[in-house]
């Protein structure tokens, strides 16, 4: 699958995100989401863990500055 | 008729527009509730999990429901797509039980929006070589576990990467954004990586955000950045939610 990451443009990379953002993101109201899968084969890393730690990075330049 | 919904607007101040149609072609219509309004149509059934086609087309035709609210001046919270209820009634009914979220949500991302750069990334030749005295007589499993260890590390390696390379993106928009995320798309064995670092920022900063970042090459990317956006907040509703039980 690795080849599928290599032939894309980056236009169609923001495509694709873009899709697996739509169909793995978003409010969960029933409890019962039938297309969680994201859409390509890829391994796909959702790192929450980097959300926080970018924001802590982000927290700490803004007060060194 | 089974109800589809693709997202909640703030009460009473987006009407989908006349002729707006949804996933297979259904009118896109108003279910008004106490709190908030949604976005919905009648479905005949989701599709199955694995029709890739189908979900594919199902995902776009829910983003450009969305994207056509954001285009009329509010912030749309969406709904993650592929859910469907009995009908308009047990949609408000579901919708109306989690109405203290959902209005505080709305509240937070009024007047803001996503933008997301995307770029690539390729990190160095894997840090743990397979052990050589595997081949001494270490056998299949030693070899195996050697192989999944060297594959960890090169993951690890990618998310390190995509860390500090979203820290440089950010540092160029740091006053502007309210929320990070970041994702990484990559094949473990190759050290190739997509990176899409999404913000969240005031919707008056959208352009301002493109002339920042749109193009750029930070020192060491493999190239310029691609900019994608406004979109709803997708990254960051789920973020909501799963800080909201801390």
């Amino acid at each position: 699958m690795a080849s599928d990451l290599e032939e894309w443009d980056d236009e169609e990379f923001a495509l694709n995100d873009l899709l697996n953002r739509v169909l793995d993101r978003g409010l969960v109201i029933t409890g019962r989401v039938i297309i969680s899968v994201a859409d390509i084969d890829l391994i796909y890393l959702e790192l929450h863990v980097l959300v926080s730690a970018v924001e802590s990075i982000l927290r700490r330049q803004a007060a060194g500055s | 008729v089974p109800t589809y919904v693709y997202c909640l607007v703030p009460r009473a101040r987006a009407a989908p527009p006349a002729g707006l149609a949804g996933i297979d072609d259904e009118p896109v219509r108003l279910v008004s509730m106490r709190h908030a309004d949604a976005w919905a149509s009648t479905i005949a059934s989701l599709p199955d999990s694995a029709d890739r086609e189908r979900r594919r087309a199902l995902g776009t035709a829910h983003h450009a429901v969305v994207a056509s609210a954001l285009e009329l001046g509010v912030t749309p919270i969406p709904v993650r797509a592929g859910q469907s209820f009995v009908d308009d009634t047990d949609c408000v009914h579901r919708l109306e039980a989690r109405s203290d979220t959902d209005v505080a949500l709305l509240e937070r991302m009024a007047e803001l929006v996503e933008m997301t750069s995307t770029f690539r990334l390729t990190t160095p030749a894997p840090v743990n070589k397979p052990d050589e005295r595997a081949e001494d007589g270490g056998g299949e499993g030693r070899r195996h576990m050697e192989e999944l260890r060297a594959r960890d590390a090169r993951v690890r390696e990618l998310r390190d990467e995509a860390l500090r390379a979203a820290a440089i993106i950010s540092d160029r928009i740091l006053p502007m954004a309210r929320d990070t995320a970041v994702r990484v798309t990559g094949a473990s064995g190759t050290g190739k990586a997509g990176v899409a670092v999404s913000h969240l920022i005031p919707r008056a900063e959208v352009e301002q955000y493109r002339m920042k970042l749109a193009g750029w090459l930070p020192p060491h990317f493999d190239g310029p950045l691609t900019v994608t956006g406004p979109f709803a907040p997708y990254s960051f509703v789920s973020n909501a939610q799963e800080s909201s039980g801390d």
